[in-house]
């Protein structure tokens, strides 16, 4: 035999009985293709009341000075580890840098500053379910004969609606940003229930199909039938259950994360793809990004530990969090820094200050902060592996969508899926574009590339729909 | 959760045991001594005169460090309830709540601190750090000797753990045993945990903390030694048989580390059938079987594991940062590792086994250290360098292992030769888990002594003269 490697000799071993298993037990039991039923659930504290408040109310943020005050001697007060001597981020996020935020966050940070920067759009909450859901609605200043396109833009975690911050102008004023009078979007942001100022859910049980509902109801409220959703990160599962669940009101469905999906064929051309790429249907460039698969397990195994303790044992660092707002800094931050670009990792400041801003980078955490749920955001995990949710979104990785779809595709994004495996679940992909630079935190980190490929999406899938009403 | 996602975990589980078991790699290098320097700066060169003395120490927090704590617990935040759950999300906020009143209003730290010095506490400077150590020595009558011990703590422990077995050990007259069972117990922190001297460059793992033991008891004047460790001290002691086994007279642990090869997942399949087979006694096989349970044990609560071992200073900040935060984090092992059914319950089942007093205590050496992200670091660091690879290399020594019920894996007695090739005594404990020594302490030093019984008789004359 050649001199193949022990890793790949190991790897080739544990993929090909990983395939045959998969293969036996997939002939024995039927992969799911309906749409599966989800429940109606009451979120809130104890029992549903017997009329609930439907108004839309505006909501201004205003953080109190207490809670500033408290914060601010809280990071008078911060106990630093010891330092480590020859390590930048390789043990997760760096000392050195950290200490350097937080003086900053102490000393010059303006959060009244910030906060007018939040409330710049417009913010409301209402209550769907038992829970105030708090979003963002920004619609553009039309003249007579323009229209707008409703647009749901879906965050993940460690982010929040502060991520489309540089986007929503974009998308809402096209005209002075290179677009056209076709390319007016009216933006609704909506937080997770539990993030930004979302109520956090008094129940157990909320993850992403949970919270798809609950946009459902929201854009039902609002009034629209007809509306294009936009996710990454758990925005991704969101909106995709959103167009499983409802495609007759969305137009189309754009993913900046696509992880493709769990069907064994899948995982079968995963396999054949890493001895014959061509056969999977697989470009030099695309392998490049997928293989070798030992790396990139590797490589996932060493980003996932917040992922693995989240999903099982939340309430163990969240008391640490929300009581320490360094601890929360790093733990939320942290991504910043690998998920843009995993080499950033040898940067003293975790390549944070290459795309970001220290005043966005604190806001992202004040967010979290003041809101005092954090840990809400963490038990996000929790509900998605458990027994009852986890066949729901097995179902919205494998039920095929046929509305418009749209991906793109980040160069340093978590996971690359191939175009050619897109189709078998995205079978009316119109468009995949492989991005030149960004990775996780697109919208925030290259916004006008982001933008525009919504732009061209959605023209291409308005064709679509032109098309349809002919025929 | 669904098949693909099972056998997923499934080929992930036998994927790491596979990698562990060295079947595809050569056979580990034996263990040497290195030239290892953790203190600040460069090493200095060899014919400089370094302090090698060993300095008396006592416990004593500043005010000012107990005055910023209270202010701390007053201004904790808690987060968000939710309902109708209890440990199974991690550590209970309403019984974070109960614990941190108590914590502020009654937990006195210097009546725990006098406690702590009771014992006879020491640093002493080797490879460029302070390595803190407790060293108790028996009162003897005239002709008596008494059995030097080394005792090693883990993660997230301390030898505060050992406070409750250390008096029985060396005053067995007085606890149960005879004039033959006593003890001189020696019990360092870990370098970068408790009162030692956190290390200062990359790499210390568990065969540098091996090879810093190995010269403290030199230091110490001692030739011969029993060895004692669960968690990373078993880890540890075992690399410290491995590392010269001519000092060592006996290893003691209630954590076997055992690395079958790939036998291991055939007599795992073997015993499954055919127990007997297998070398398994009933008992064995309830502890081991079904497999399913372990792994998805190993699975909900190795979340911390996963974490330490990639991104250790990511949550380090909070943890050194807020007092909560620590206590949680901690505690929540003192819960589901004592016995996994504490996960259903309100408080974790922690005062059913220890007192509130205990478990506090157990946070502060953390606390008042700051240690907490230097001892997580630990995880990553054993994947860092030949730690791990280390277990394919079998223990000479004469070993005994006490198996407790509830400890986080079981290892059966024809097992254990595996890696304990001259394993002498093996105790089915019928009751205690993974902190046997501050939870069962009797029972644990009754089989450290009946351990020790055996290897004194191995010393007969008959068997020198072979």
């Amino acid at each position: 035999m050649s001199k193949m490697s022990h890793k790949t000799w190991f790897g080739v071993v544990v993929i090909v009985s990983a395939i045959v298993v998969g293969f036996i037990l997939n002939n024995v039991l039927n992969e799911p293709l309906e749409v599966p039923q989800i429940e109606d659930v009451y979120w809130g504290e104890g029992e549903r009341p017997t009329k609930e408040d439907t108004t839309v109310r505006k909501f201004v943020l205003n953080v109190s000075d207490d809670v500033l005050g408290d914060l601010k001697h809280r990071l008078e007060r911060t106990r630093f580890p010891d330092s480590f001597h020859g390590v930048q981020w390789e043990y997760g996020f760096g000392l050195d840098y950290m200490k350097e935020l937080v003086k900053y966050w102490r000393d010059d940070f303006d959060w009244r500053k910030q906060e007018a920067l939040v409330n710049s759009f417009d913010h409301y909450k209402t209550t769907i379910d038992g829970l105030e859901l708090h979003f963002l609605h920004v619609k553009p200043k039309l003249k007579p004969g323009q229209k707008a396109k409703p647009l749901l833009l879906a965050h993940g975690w460690p982010g929040s609606f502060f991520e489309f911050y540089k986007v929503i102008p974009i998308l809402t004023d096209p005209l002075a940003h290179g677009g056209t009078e076709e390319d007016f979007f009216e933006v609704i942001v909506p937080s997770i229930p539990g993030f930004g100022f979302s109520q956090p859910a008094s129940k157990p049980g909320l993850e992403d199909s949970a919270t798809a509902v609950l946009y459902l109801k929201l854009m039902e409220r609002l009034g629209f039938d007809g509306y294009y959703v936009q996710g990454g990160d758990h925005g991704s599962v969101i909106v995709s259950v959103m167009a499983m669940l409802n495609p007759k009101v969305v137009r189309g469905l754009h993913l900046n994360m696509y992880t493709g999906n769990t069907e064994t064929s899948f995982l079968i051309k995963l396999l054949v793809g890493s001895v014959f790429p061509s056969l999977a249907g697989l470009s030099q460039a695309d392998y490049n990004k997928v293989y070798p698969l030992w790396d990139r397990f590797l490589w996932i195994l060493s980003e996932t530990g917040y992922l693995h303790i989240q999903a099982t044992r939340p309430h163990t660092i969240g008391h640490g969090i929300v009581d320490s707002p360094v601890g929360m800094a790093a733990l939320l931050l942290e991504k910043y820094s690998s998920w843009t670009n995993p080499t950033f990792a040898h940067l003293p400041d975790g390549g944070l200050e290459k795309h970001f801003t220290k005043d966005e980078l604190l806001t992202i955490v004040m967010i979290y902060w003041v809101s005092e749920t954090a840990v809400s955001t963490l038990r996000l995990y929790r509900e998605t592996i458990s027994d009852r949710k986890f066949p729901i979104i097995s179902a919205a990785h494998s039920i095929p969508i046929d509305i418009p779809s749209a991906i793109a595709d980040f160069p340093h994004e978590l996971f690359h899926t191939p175009e050619p495996w897109c189709h078998s679940r995205l079978r009316n992909l119109l468009q995949y574009t492989t991005m030149p630079r960004g990775g996780h935190f697109a919208a925030l980190e290259v916004p006008e590339l982001f933008s525009q490929d919504i732009r061209d999406f959605a023209r291409k899938a308005e064709a679509f729909w032109r098309r349809q009403s002919k025929e | 959760m669904g098949w693909k996602l099972t056998t997923f975990f499934v080929i992930v589980a036998v994927s790491i045991a596979i990698l562990f078991s060295g079947v595809l790699k050569t056979p580990p290098e034996p263990l040497e001594f290195q030239d290892n320097y953790w203190g600040r700066g460069a090493k200095p060169s060899p014919d400089s005169k370094q302090d090698e003395n060993v300095y008396g120490i006592i416990v004593n927090v500043s005010d000012s460090a107990i005055a910023d704590l209270k202010n701390r617990l007053s201004n904790t935040r808690f987060f968000d309830a939710l309902e109708d759950v209890q440990f199974q999300y991690g550590f209970r906020r309403e019984y974070m709540i109960d614990l941190v009143t108590y914590w502020k209003t009654q937990y006195d730290w210097r009546k725990q601190e006098a406690y702590l010095n009771t014992l006879s506490h020491y640093k002493t400077n080797i490879e460029g750090i302070d390595l803190h150590f407790i060293h108790v020595k028996p009162k003897l009558k005239p002709g008596q000797t008494a059995k030097p011990l080394l005792i090693v703590h883990g993660w997230p422990g301390s030898v505060f753990e050992f406070y409750k077995m250390i008096p029985m050990l060396v005053d067995p007259t007085s606890h149960g045993g005879s004039e033959d069972d006593v003890f001189e117990v020696i019990a360092p922190s870990i370098p970068g945990y408790g009162f030692s001297e956190i290390p200062h460059k990359k790499g210390f793992d568990q065969v540098a903390a091996a090879q810093m033991f190995h010269k403290l008891m030199e230091r110490l004047g001692f030739q011969k030694f029993y060895v004692q460790g669960g968690d990373w001290g078993s880890m540890i002691t075992r690399n410290m048989a491995v590392l010269k086994p001519s000092v060592i007279k006996g290893l003691h642990t209630n954590m076997p580390t055992v690395q079958m090869g790939g036998a291991y997942v055939f007599y795992m399949m073997l015993g499954s059938v055919a127990p007997s087979l297998a070398g398994l006694t009933e008992e064995d096989y309830n502890r081991v079987y079904p497999v399913s349970r372990q792994l998805l044990f190993t699975l909900q609560e190795s979340g911390y594991f996963h974490l330490q071992a990639s991104k250790p200073d990511t949550v380090g900040f909070a943890l050194n940062d807020s007092p909560v935060g620590l206590a949680a984090y901690i505690l929540e092992k003192f819960s589901t590792w004592t016995n996994p059914a504490n996960r259903d319950l309100a408080d974790g089942g922690l005062e059913k086994y220890y007192t509130k007093d205990e478990l506090l205590t157990s946070v502060m050496m953390y606390w008042v250290t700051g240690t907490i992200p230097s001892s997580m670091r630990f995880y990553k660091e054993a994947f860092a360098g030949k730690a791990l690879i280390t277990i394919g290399l079998p223990v000479t020594v004469p070993s005994g292992v006490a198996a407790f019920p509830y400890e986080l894996s079981h290892v059966p007695e024809s097992w254990c030769y595996w890696g304990y090739a001259n394993l002498v005594h093996y105790t089915t404990m019928s009751t205690g888990g993974h902190f046997p020594a501050f939870e069962q302490p009797a029972l644990l030093a009754k089989d450290i002594r009946a351990f020790a019984r055996k290897v004194e008789a191995l010393d007969t004359p008959e068997k020198v003269a072979h």
